[in-house]
């Protein structure tokens, strides 16, 4: 551990147990008693705060004896520290430390070790801040005791900061010491952090104070235009330390990193509403919609250029849209208290722009006399639901080319102020611009602007800027953006304003440790109706051998140049996503292997061309190392570096810098014309002379008929493709009829259905809504669940098959053959697949009471007489004996009884030898159409046929509703007569024929070998069938249940045939 | 930021109901395709089609079902009417019969879909004035009523076709906005699609699979 640290850690573990972070050493500026300090983070664990110890040190440093502390300083949220540049041998860093209750300057050594430890610092009053988001107050108690310990000390001699006078108000000083003092403009170079703060030290001259009131302006302005604005009128005379002092807490303060970016304080601290942005960190202000597209009401001059939007901090003068209205003096619309428009940097939304369109149309004269078709455009927007990818593949169907006249303008004016008239730079074009962009370097050469990137000159070159352009037509400011002394200015034409979008600037310093602003680039970038612009400013490395710094600098600038947009995932840099890159400045490549003189001598003689050879730029560009596919033209003008202030004569001074093309315009893009590239000799106040060019660059116009119909055309194939991509099938057939379906003859269709989509699809049957199966009972379908790629074919096979569960229905007209079925793609439609067909009815499955009643056959009958029996018999047994004549038992059981009684009562397995399925169906003709003499098949079939009859019949022989009783006293013979002859007649008669043809063959057994217990089993299950609704709960029953009730079934049929019956 | 070729917020199930050769199917084709189906045929079983509109600056997916008109059919395309947000009652302005049977129709919607269930009345086939059977005025009223937003349209010439899909959708997103339709009730028929990776939503912007609903 650092030896400092390790006494300073043993000094505050002293009364308590702080520990010290981190510790620098260094001394104090200004410095009266010469010593030497220490400077410790120190961290109180208790509260989870820090605050900054100064200890004034006696040499060496040895024990904690060695110190004694002469200030602390919270660490709290307003703690602000500013880094200055160091000092010219590169060896002592400035710092200035700013908090509410403490100020002052140090210097530390200029080492990494000083770098950490302020971004330690940083790093704590961060989570303060952190902590006030939270709502949480950051504890500060624990350093009262220092501070009272200090309070105590009072009156110290050594003490620089004598806490006593330390608090008082400082008097005011006078405008005439600030005049008069010229030791107060010499510490402005000296001493560039004196400030607002280190005024209030009372031991300075007033000197001294007054130079801090100067300091102060400039640090305030920055984020205060309104006291800029003053500044700059020179309305006021320097404000008081007073003033200043008590601007000072208002300030919204700043802090500065070791980038030398300038971070505003969080927007909670501020006035203003808290930005919506998200994405930037706390301290970064970055465009959002809230601060774009501003419609400013200017009362004030015409001429005059507003800063729109926060009073924030500096950077938000970059990230605010500048709205500023130029007007040709003595027109119309001079007086007019207008809305101007302003552009937005991010996109729009719909509503607004078409009201500031309308409020602008308003106002434009139609003097462009060469736009016919033009004037009637209005601004397109991008609809929200397609990707601008897509319509941008079909840009030329919906745009025209339209050429648009650029100026581009680039000057290095060696940080002088805007004292000359900039007509004959920018005003010597017949055509008025449509754009303008302009570019400067070395605006402000000030330690300010370099420091706290603020700079007066800029409003003072942006006035001019648009005073001169305000002489040639109303223009309107795109985008200000300046680093240091970098600063780009675009400015359209009002008419045009609509139709620029996206507006977004950045910057990239590459001057000192590779990042400061003094070197680097600014760019701004937006969308001129159809065709992405992007502007560059930069000033690179000077010097003459350093030219392979410049393309560094030049690949640096490329790299790290971002423009967020809101429609673009990545972010667009200068050379992705711009159709017109446009790269002016003092690019500072110089001509090299020649002697002063020769090169005069070329110049002199008009060879350009010659010279051009050993113009760096050139060869750079020719071997592709730098600008790689950039163009410029050629250079018919004298070098514009280097010459005399205020003349045109070359640079006299001892260096007699070799004449150079340093201030160049390059382009690149397909649509860009260059008229005319030129220098302005008569502009004469920098050692610079600026350059010009004339671009006519074609942009894409979007017409807005034809847009909104690819558009809508693109939306629609969209919406097809996705419904394209719907899964599809198609179908063989969506209905299937089914003729003449009989009793227990299944009939099979099929159907095909093709995957005609462009999707692997799964298709499967479904349930209708409350149905508990996809279809009818009577129906079966193969397969139910298909998955199909696409053009694959399936065939699907639906089966009608009724049978004894089925046919009741059928018969008595409760059920037809017809069923919708479902067929559900996944994540698609539904096919439905309709069945019908009608069903031949047959005496299986009709009841006993029809039975009885039918004299013929039932195929002579018609479905309704049928169904009008089946309807009639429902527990009304007397009814029926008012028509016709009833049997006593349905011939068609007496048939097949007969048949089997003359034929069978001694054939082996009679009952259990299974039938052939043709003779079943030849005997249920015989019985359903026509009766022949002689039963068709063999006994067995006969005798299964039978079984199957008494199966099918619509209310077994026992009806369901004796069902279980019969089961109950299946053990009492008594108790089962007694029920059998609550049981309808019909039924009663069919019971006892079969109970006696029952005993009649067991009269055979020795022949037949059948047994009682045998046919009492068979016939029970027969006789008794468990009544529907008991069908499902029994099955759930279990094995032993079932045989129980087979048992019981059996002994009820067994006690009628081993006992004699007789009603 | 979106993946695909385009995003949206919302997702609009509608349902389109009707008697048979009303011109449900037109309707839903005219409305997706921009085009009009001169031999369309019966549907039997159920369309799907879907469509990105714009609402409030909100984009909406329609998801459509287009049931099958015939009588037989009635019972199966109940199914759908679950989970609508959005109904749209066809009539043809030249068949009495189809305007006669909308309350039947409309007693359908009103009890299997949710109380906030927009219902749209169609008049369609309004191209063929010279065989009007149906005035104006009386399916006006009728709509007025019943509380049922109404036009006139032609799925021939596409006119008030778009009216109709996207008033429906401004009522529904309005009944969104004042809080009456509660998005996270089961058949509200809407889903809110937030600006999330779409990995996680793969399925929001399918059709309803069949095994989910209980029919």
């Amino acid at each position: 551990m650092d030896a400092l640290i390790s006494v300073v850690q043993s000094k505050v573990a002293e009364p308590g147990d702080l520990q010290c972070l981190d510790c620098v050493s260094g001394t104090l500026v200004p410095d009266l008693s010469n010593g030497k300090y220490a400077f410790a983070l120190v961290h109180c664990p208790a509260v989870g705060t820090q605050g900054l110890f100064v200890y004034r040190c006696q040499l060496p440093v040895k024990d904690s004896s060695d110190l004694t502390l002469s200030k602390v300083i919270a660490i709290t949220s307003e703690f602000q520290y500013v880094i200055g540049t160091p000092t010219v041998d590169q060896s002592i860093l400035q710092v200035k430390i700013n908090s509410p209750d403490s100020a002052l300057v140090i210097e530390v050594p200029f080492e990494p070790k000083s770098s950490n430890f302020f971004m330690n610092i940083k790093k704590c009053a961060n989570v303060c801040i952190e902590r006030m988001k939270q709502s949480i107050a950051p504890q500060f108690q624990w350093l009262d005791k220092y501070k009272a310990q200090l309070m105590a000390a009072l009156g110290s001699p050594k003490d620089p900061f004598e806490p006593a006078t330390f608090y008082e108000t400082i008097p005011a000083s006078t405008p005439a010491q600030t005049s008069q003092s010229s030791f107060g403009d010499a510490f402005v170079d000296l001493d560039p952090f004196a400030d607002l703060a280190s005024s209030r030290i009372p031991h300075r001259t007033s000197e001294y104070v007054s130079s801090a009131d100067r300091n102060s302006e400039l640090l305030t302005g920055g984020s205060d235009p309104a006291l800029r604005n003053s500044n700059s009128a020179n309305t006021l005379p320097a404000m008081s330390s007073q003033n200043s002092y008590v601007n000072c807490p208002k300030d919204p303060g700043f802090l500065v990193d070791f980038e030398g970016n300038i971070l505003t304080r969080p927007a909670y601290v501020h006035p203003a509403p808290p930005k919506d942005d998200s994405s930037g960190s706390p301290w970064r202000q970055s465009d959002s919609l809230s601060d774009s597209n501003r419609i400013s009401s200017s009362s004030s001059s015409s001429s005059e250029s507003k800063t729109l939007g926060s009073l924030r901090g500096f950077e938000d003068d970059f990230s605010d849209i500048r709205v500023s209205t130029l007007k040709p003096t003595g027109t119309q619309y001079e007086n007019a208290s207008m809305a101007s428009i302003t552009t937005s940097s991010s996109t729009g939304s719909f509503e607004s722009f078409t009201d500031q369109s309308s409020k602008s149309s308003t106002l434009i004269p139609e003097d462009d006399t060469d736009l016919a078709g033009y004037a009637t455009i209005k601004p397109v927007f991008k609809p929200a639901g397609i990707r601008p990818e897509i319509l941008k593949r079909r840009e030329a169907e919906y745009t025209f080319p339209h050429n648009f006249r650029v100026f581009v303008g680039t000057w290095n004016v060696n940080g002088q102020t805007a004292s000359e008239d900039l007509g004959p730079w920018l005003n010597v074009d017949e055509k008025q611009a449509d754009i303008y962009a302009i570019g400067f370097q070395e605006l402000d050469l000030s330690k300010e602007a370099f420091l706290f990137n603020d700079s007066v000159r800029e409003d003072e070159w942006n006035k001019a800027i648009e005073k001169t352009l305000s002489r040639v037509g109303a223009y309107i400011q795109v985008k200000l953006i300046r680093l240091v002394g970098m600063m780009l200015l675009v400015f359209a034409k009002e008419r045009h304003a609509p139709f620029i979008q996206n507006v977004i600037a950045d910057t990239v310093g590459t001057g000192i440790m590779g990042k400061m602003g003094n070197k680097g680039g600014v760019a701004v970038r937006f969308d001129f109706h159809n065709t992405s612009f992007c502007f560059v400013n930069s000033h690179l490395a000077a010097h003459m051998e350093e030219f392979e710094r410049r393309n560094q600098d030049y690949s640096d600038i490329c790299s790290r140049m971002k423009f967020e947009l809101a429609s673009h995932r990545q972010p667009l840099s200068i050379r992705k996503g711009h159709e017109v890159i446009i790269w002016m400045g003092d690019l500072n490549y110089r001509i090299s292997d020649l002697s002063v003189d020769v090169v005069k001598v070329h110049i002199d003689s008009g060879n350009f061309k010659g010279l051009m050879e050993y113009d760096q730029l050139y060869r750079q560009l020719r071997i592709e190392k730098v600008f790689k596919g950039f163009k410029e033209g050629a250079i018919t003008f004298k070098p514009t570096y280097k010459y005399d202030p205020g003349t045109d004569n070359w640079d006299t001074s001892e260096k007699q810098r070799v004449p150079a093309w340093c201030d160049r315009i390059l382009y690149l893009g397909s649509n860009i014309k260059q008229l005319v590239y030129r220098s302005h000799h008569k502009c004469k106040l920098s050692d610079h002379k600026p350059v010009s060019s004339l671009f006519d660059i074609t942009v894409k116009v979007v017409d807005e008929k034809k847009f909104k119909q690819v558009v809508e055309e693109e939306i629609r194939k969209l919406d097809r493709q996705e419904n394209d991509a719907l899964p599809q099938v198609a179908l063989s057939l969506n209905h299937l009829e089914f003729k003449d379906v009989r009793y227990m003859e299944p009939q099979t269709l099929t159907l095909d259905v093709a995957n005609v989509g462009q999707v692997n699809t799964v298709a499967k049957f479904v349930n209708k809504l409350e149905d508990k199966h996809f279809c009818k009972d009577w129906l079966k379908v193969e397969p139910v669940e298909v998955f199909m790629m696409p053009a694959d074919t399936m065939e699907l096979s639906l089966t009608v098959q009724v049978d004894k569960n089925t046919a009741a229905a059928l018969n008595s007209g409760e059920d037809t053959l017809e069923d919708i079925l479902v067929f559900h793609l996944d994540n698609g439609k539904d096919y439905y697949i309709t069945v019908s067909g009608n069903y031949t009815p047959s005496s299986f499955g009709a009841s006993i009471e029809a039975l009885v009643q039918m004299h013929g056959v039932i195929g002579e009958m018609s479905p309704e007489e049928i169904k009008k029996l089946e309807a009639g018999t429902r527990g009304e047994e007397a009814r029926g004996a008012d028509t016709f004549e009833r049997f006593d038992i349905p011939k068609e059981i007496w048939m097949l009884v007969d048949h089997l009684f003359r034929n069978a009562t001694k054939t082996e397995n009679l009952f259990s030898e299974e039938g052939l399925h043709k003779d079943v169906l030849t005997i249920r003709d015989s019985l359903d159409i026509g009766m022949p003499e002689e039963m068709p098949g063999n006994v067995h079939s006969v005798a299964e046929t039978l079984l199957m009859f008494l199966e099918s019949l619509r209310e077994p022989v026992i009806p369901y509703e004796y069902y279980n009783k019969c089961l109950e006293c299946a053990n009492n013979f008594t108790l089962c007569k007694q029920v059998l002859s609550q049981i309808p007649r019909s039924h009663r008669n069919v019971f006892k024929y079969l109970a006696a043809f029952i005993r009649e063959l067991l009269m055979f057994s020795d022949e037949n070998k059948l047994d009682t217990k045998t046919l009492a089993t068979v016939f029970g299950e027969i006789f008794l069938r468990a009544p529907p609704s008991e069908r499902e709960a029994s099955l759930g029953r279990g094995r032993a249940h079932m045989q129980q009730i087979s048992r019981k079934k059996a002994t009820f049929v067994y006690q009628f045939i081993i006992n004699e019956y007789d009603e | 930021m979106a993946s695909g070729p385009y995003n949206y917020s919302y997702i609009f199930k509608y349902i389109i109901i009707g008697d048979m050769g009303v011109g449900k199917s037109c309707l839903l084709h005219q409305f997706t395709e921009k085009k009009f189906m001169a031999d369309c045929p019966h549907t039997i079983g159920v369309e799907f089609g879907t469509r990105i509109i714009e609402v409030s600056g909100q984009k909406i997916k329609l998801q459509i079902w287009d049931t099958a008109g015939q009588e037989r059919f009635r019972a199966v395309t109940r199914s759908y009417y679950r989970g609508a947000a959005g109904a749209l009652m066809v009539y043809d302005i030249t068949r009495r019969s189809t305007y006669n049977h909308l309350s039947s129709w409309l007693t359908d919607a009103r009890n299997l879909t949710n109380p906030n269930t927009v219902i749209f009345l169609i008049g369609n086939k309004c191209d063929l004035e010279a065989q009007r059977d149906v005035t104006y005025e009386e399916a006006k009223q009728f709509a007025e009523e019943n509380g049922l937003l109404f036009l006139e349209a032609s799925a021939k010439t596409g006119e008030h076709v778009e009216e109709a899909f996207l008033d429906t959708a401004k009522k529904i997103y309005q009944n969104i906005q004042d809080g009456s339709l509660d998005l996270n009730a089961a058949e509200s028929g809407v889903q809110h699609k937030p600006a999330a990776p779409r990995g996680n939503q793969l399925n929001t912007d399918q059709p309803p699979n069949k095994e989910g609903c209980p029919c």
